[in-house]
């Protein structure tokens, strides 16, 4: 520990009185020749040979032109100028001092700080002094310690220091090693973190496209389920029942026309396509074209034949309606038309012309329920032989069978509009 | 005041016997250690005012300096950067000469110095190892008891 007292520079030189302690020394040392000296100053000064330091403060007075005592100096009006003269002289007297005068001067203000009461130094140096003993207590009871652990660290038998702080280094070295480690570590940790933040994220978006998903697969199956009981049946339409309507249909049709020599001649059979296409073949399965290789009746017999067929296989328990079902027919075929459509049909209701009628009283006679006449009043008189009166436009029924007439349906000879209800 | 101040002894040098020029490079540490414990003065000066200080204290009577071969240690102009100690030294003047004139002699003020110096020199180098301590712990200790004893006085 250190202190200093000579030089002005040193900051711990300085006392707490603001002066250099090298300072406080001289003062304390010279003391009793500057008092001496402080003496002989005294005296020049009490014979006013030293000026004092109200020189700038009068030269400030006259500058702002107005005296300590509140007197007016100002410099336009003539009644101050006795005193401005006064002050300036006393000013320029003392401006008038000799070279010894101006030193003594100097050296009378600047040592003022020399006087001094007691001793500065002395209490500074005290308290070096306290300060030093104090650490020089810190010092030794430091100095105990240390030799303490050097007498543990001898007593250590057979230690190997050089090895352990080997040892201990490569700890060390390992410890950084693992921070440094743990450091990286924290950071894929934390990027980690927030991939599996987004993951979560992406998760509850699957989650929720998965139920969707489920969702929409059940309607998938329902609709496949739908789909292929739909595919059988119309696997089945097409296949089984297809078959066997197209079978019916042709056995029907060809023992319709089977009468007819000149169409049995050129038709050998007839199906419906898997195109749902009916197709009529001639000898050797060439295809015939119904419009142009068919006759009215032989095209009127595949027509019935279809619907019978179509009506049978599907097993509907209903009435077969068919609007003159006979026309363009005549004699056997039409005989067997007929016979064949009421043995084929669970009810048959039939609207025939007379002309159609005529022929197969007989069947009509045997498989008919009900017979009625339906007139239309608008045939008269062209084909009606008494007027039914009625203006309006309706058919007009009567109990008439196809072997009676009344004066309500009774026709002209050569008319054929007639139509009569067979069931 | 900064101003106004000058330095009367600008323009002289300061001399010491060459005997104890070995002392001046030992217990300051310009010239010797830099370990202030022991080398106390900063500055060879700093050993020369405190050998001037301990003079007047002690009331001693300058040696004439003409009777020893000299060396010249220090500028003049290195009080410029101490004004106090300008100060300090003209107050000394004044109080051993008891005549205020002598401050406009420079050179008879210096001379008064130097004498002093060298009859404080010896009493300083004896308060530096006057003690079994560092140098600064026996000049400190050996001022410590002479402010004390003289005030006590
Ligand atoms: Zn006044
Ligand atoms: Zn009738």
């Amino acid at each position: 520990m250190t202190f200093s007292w000579w030089s002005p520079t040193r900051e711990i030189s300085r006392s707490p009185s603001g002066k250099s302690c090298s300072k406080a020394l001289a003062t304390d040392l010279l003391a009793p020749v500057l008092k001496r000296a402080f003496g002989k100053l005294e005296e020049l000064h009490d014979q006013g040979k030293i000026p004092n330091t109200t020189i700038p403060v009068l030269q400030n007075r006259l500058a702002a032109e107005l005296c300590i005592c509140g007197e007016s100096l100002a410099s336009d009006d003539p009644g101050c100028e006795h005193r401005r003269t006064h002050i300036q002289k006393l000013i320029d007297d003392s401006l008038r001092a000799d070279e010894i005068q101006e030193i003594v001067t100097e050296l009378y203000f600047g040592s003022k700080p020399f006087e001094s009461d007691g001793s500065a130094w002395l209490d500074d140096y005290k308290k070096v002094v306290e300060r030093r003993d104090g650490l020089k207590t810190l010092r030794d009871d430091a100095g105990r310690k240390f030799r303490a652990l050097e007498l543990e660290l001898d007593s250590l038998p057979d230690t190997d220091v050089q090895g352990l702080r080997e040892t201990r280094r490569q700890y060390n070295d390992q410890r950084d090693r693992h921070l440094s480690r743990r450091s990286s570590i924290e950071t894929q940790l934390h990027g980690l973190r927030t991939e599996r933040d987004q993951l979560k994220g992406e998760l509850e978006r699957l989650l929720r496209e998965q139920k969707k998903g489920a969702r929409m697969l059940a309607e998938l199956e329902v609709t496949q389920d739908v789909s292929r009981v739909l595919q059988k049946a119309y696997d089945r339409i097409t296949k089984e029942e297809l078959r066997k309507v197209s079978g019916l249909m042709n056995r029907i049709f060809l023992e319709m026309i089977g009468a007819d020599p000149e169409q049995g001649a050129i038709i050998r059979r007839a199906e419906i396509s898997s195109e749902f296409d009916i197709k009529v073949y001639g000898p050797n399965d060439r295809t015939l074209n119904p419009d142009r290789d068919l006759n009215g009746a032989s095209r009127r017999a595949l027509t019935l034949a279809f619907i019978l067929a179509l009506t049978k296989v599907s097993e509907v328990e209903a009435p077969n309606v068919i609007d003159t079902p006979l026309g363009m027919t005549s004699g056997f075929v039409k005989r067997s038309l007929l016979k064949t459509a009421i043995r084929e049909s669970a009810q048959l209701i039939l609207f025939l012309t007379h002309d159609e009628i005529a022929g197969c009283e007989e069947i009509i006679d045997e498989a008919a329920g009900t017979v009625v006449t339906l007139t239309n009043p608008a045939h008269y008189p062209r084909m009606l032989v008494n007027d039914p009166g009625v203006s309006e436009r309706k058919v007009l029924r009567c109990g008439c069978n196809h072997r009676s007439e009344c004066p309500l349906c009774q026709r002209r000879a050569d008319s054929d509009t007639q139509i009569e209800m067979a069931s | 005041m900064a101003d106004r101040y000058f330095n009367p002894f600008q323009a002289i040098d300061i001399h010491v016997p060459a005997q104890f020029h070995e002392a001046f490079s030992r217990y300051s540490q310009t010239g010797g250690s830099a370990v202030i414990d022991q080398s106390p003065f900063p500055r060879m000066v700093d050993l020369w005012f405190m050998a001037v200080c301990v003079a007047a204290r002690l009331d001693l009577e300058p040696e004439n300096i003409s009777q020893y071969e000299t060396r010249k240690i220090i500028d003049g102009s290195i009080f410029s950067s101490d004004p106090w100690r300008v100060h300090a030294l003209m107050l000394v003047a004044i109080g051993r000469t008891g005549d205020i004139q002598v401050v406009s002699e420079p050179r008879k003020m210096m001379a008064l110095f130097s004498g002093l110096a060298v009859a404080g020199l010896p009493k300083v180098l004896e308060m530096l190892k006057d003690g079994d301590a560092e140098p600064i712990w026996n000049l400190s200790d050996s001022i410590d008891n002479l402010l004390r004893r003289k005030q006590a006085a």
